[in-house]
């Protein structure tokens, strides 16, 4: 694509002169004739186009924009590329050079049809890239990329300055913004063709020049870091800022095609922060602000109460008061534990973590609840012990202790549990009346079922007046 | 960071820890009184928490390190971390007993330069509240294990994320430890 043959090469060429050399602008300018111009080129560029770029796939003007491109790079001088001219001019022996830009730059404008500047700048795309021109984002070069950005954004210039009507006046103004985005761009491109260059087929000119803005090209290097590292600060968050920012350097150094959707995605970032202060110090408080109020959503979800808050002060003492009643609680409970198990005697417990649950929850249950051992509950205890133990598929898997037997998530199952309870606290009825306690029952079971959706949720609201329950009832 | 209380695993480990080390603890409470009891079983629940959450959270580490610079906490803490757990835990609890001391000298300065700035500010609604946020977090900060030795407001508030949610597993666990226990009975 970078080098049309030689032999299709004089249509445009033939053509273009016609427009070079009356240099006439208001003329050119003028619709018909310039349709008639850009159409007369379509034949023989489209030819040479072998892929379309990704954005500009509208009509003649992007036709006319590849066949612009393909000149790039391009094969011999006198078919010195139209936006090099502009940048590269100093390094060119002058007849090339002058004849060149200033042939060039006019059928530039000439293959440019005005009117069509309004989808221009209506592209994204190309809106982008024109505005990317100051900020080394580092773009991949594509296919077209840079040669075409040149272009763009001088016409985006003479866009916005009006110069439909006054392209004359402002013909060295465009000439200016000509030399000048180019110029912004060499640097880029030469780090993008720096990891393609091999490949695709650079022309010995393309290469010479290469040789020639090394240090350009380094300077570009850098500058894109800087740029990189600035992005870093605006992105925040650690993990998106690292992997875009190594996907912004690899842009830079291999620069493939594939690339070339994610340069707009960086600048609209950066852009979307342009209101604000754009130091690197209030982007890092910025940043260092998201990041706790993101914690303190996060905590917002955690403590119980905390939802409903507003002010982060407030918000806090909720979390402050929560913390110390979770940690009063711990104190509390490990009094409790102490008091209740006076020998610390605990080696009883392990056997329930052990495979061999089923039956060691057999004997515990017996040992532990003797009221129903001998009673008319044990078959219906042991029977769901049995069934549950595959349903229990919640949150209690493989540490069940015998308390965690109430939270399991069967109702099958919870229901005996509740009756449990009802035995604990002094209900102490026969058991042969379990089922007559049913609607009373329903309560404690309800409790127990909340609990463990609860546990499994862990939200909490629940928690505390639920826990309060319990310890009045046992105490 | 990952929420430990939605995961089962972690919770599991706490489990297994916490029997462990109340097994620990139990061998040695056949003439503890009540209060010591309490204690052994604070430490021990504490300690296997801290140890089911992993020594990358710095909360965990501090708060084994809390225990540790208690003399009489050696002997279990021995037992249940092994000889080598126990003397780095000590040896973090030392140290981290000296970087609090260097870092209250550090905040009294602070504390009066911020006082200076708040006189001298003209938002005076803004900076009472800046200062009350600023006062809350200081209390925070000493609730959580190893708070002191944190800077930034974004640390200790991932400290707390992370603190809240093992403490509130740590109170479950133990809820249905007193339910099981054959006392309860």
């Amino acid at each position: 694509m970078n080098c049309g043959p030689p032999d299709q090469l004089p249509p445009p060429q033939a053509t273009a002169p016609s427009c070079f050399l009356n240099l006439n602008w208001d003329q050119s300018m003028d619709a018909p004739a310039h349709r008639g111009a850009g159409a007369h080129l379509d034949p023989a560029l489209g030819s040479m186009v072998s892929s379309p770029a990704a954005s500009n796939s509208t009509a003649t003007e992007g036709l006319a924009l590849h066949g612009i491109s393909p000149h790039y790079g391009g094969t011999p001088p006198p078919k010195l590329d139209l936006s090099m001219m502009g940048q590269f001019h100093h390094h060119y022996p002058p007849p090339q050079a002058g004849g060149g830009s200033g042939g060039g730059l006019p059928t530039l404008e000439n293959l440019m049809p005005m009117g069509s500047l309004d989808q221009f700048l209506a592209d994204p795309g190309f809106a982008e890239r024109a505005a990317r021109l100051s900020g080394f984002g580092g773009p991949g070069p594509g296919q077209f990329g840079l040669p075409d950005d040149g272009p763009i954004g001088a016409l985006k210039e003479l866009e916005l300055g009006n110069a439909r009507d006054e392209s004359s006046v402002s013909d060295p103004a465009s000439e200016m913004a000509l030399k000048g985005a180019p110029d912004g761009n060499a640097r880029k491109r030469k780090a993008g063709s720096k990891g393609k260059g091999k490949d695709s087929s650079m022309s010995t000119s393309a290469k010479d020049l290469l040789a020639k803005e090394d240090s350009a090209a380094k300077r570009c290097k850098s500058m894109e870091e800087s740029n990189g590292a600035e992005e870093n600060c605006a992105k925040g968050k650690a993990a998106q800022s690292s992997s875009e920012n190594g996907g912004g350097k690899k842009q830079g150094k291999d620069a493939g095609a594939s690339k070339l959707p994610e340069p707009p995605k960086d600048y609209i970032h950066v852009r979307a922060r342009r209101g604000e202060a754009t130091d690197s110090h209030s982007l890092a408080e910025r940043v260092r602000r998201e990041k706790i109020s993101q914690r303190m959503k996060l905590l917002q979800d955690l403590v119980p109460g905390c939802n409903k808050v507003v002010g982060k002060a407030v918000m806090l003492d909720e979390i402050i008061n929560y913390v110390q009643s979770l940690q009063r609680q711990v104190e509390f409970l490990s009094m409790k534990l102490a008091t209740v198990n006076p020998q610390l005697d605990f080696n009883n417990l392990p056997n329930l973590l052990a495979k061999d649950m089923q039956q060691s929850c057999g004997q515990l249950q017996s040992s532990h609840f003797p009221l129903e051992a001998s009673g008319a509950p044990l078959p219906y205890m042991s029977q769901p012990h049995q069934g549950s133990n595959p349903l229990d598929c919640g949150m209690t898997d493989g540490m069940d202790d015998q308390g965690s037997m109430h939270h399991q998530l069967d109702p099958a199952f919870c229901r005996p549990m509740g009756s449990h309870h009802h035995f604990l606290n002094g209900v102490s009825d026969a058991a042969s009346q379990v089922g007559a306690f049913w609607q009373d029952l329903q309560s404690v079971v309800q409790m127990d079922m909340g609990q463990s959706q609860e546990i499994a949720t862990s939200s909490n609201s629940y928690d505390g007046s639920l826990q309060t329950v319990h310890m009045k009832m046992e105490l | 960071m990952h929420a430990p209380t939605s995961s089962r695993k972690f919770k599991k480990a706490f489990m297994e820890q916490l029997l462990v080390s109340l097994q620990v603890a139990g061998l040695t409470s056949k003439t503890m009184g009540l209060q010591e009891r309490r204690d052994a079983v604070r430490l021990s629940s504490d300690v296997a928490m801290a140890v089911a959450r992993g020594r990358a959270a710095p909360w965990a580490r501090a708060l084994v390190a809390r225990h540790a610079s208690e003399r009489r906490n050696e002997a279990l803490l021995r037992r249940i971390l092994g000889g080598a757990g126990y003397e780095s835990a000590a040896a973090a609890g030392r140290s981290r007993k000296i970087v609090r001391r260097s870092h209250g000298a550090c905040r009294r300065k602070r504390i009066k330069s911020s006082v200076m700035a708040a006189s001298s500010g003209s938002n005076g609604g803004a900076m009472v509240a800046r200062r009350m946020v600023k006062k809350r977090l200081q209390v925070l900060r000493k609730l959580v294990p190893g708070g002191e030795a944190l800077h930034g407001s974004f640390s200790l508030l991932s400290q707390v994320l992370d603190y809240v949610a093992c403490l509130k597993t740590q109170v479950e666990l133990m809820q249905r430890l007193c339910k099981g226990s054959p006392a309860a009975a």
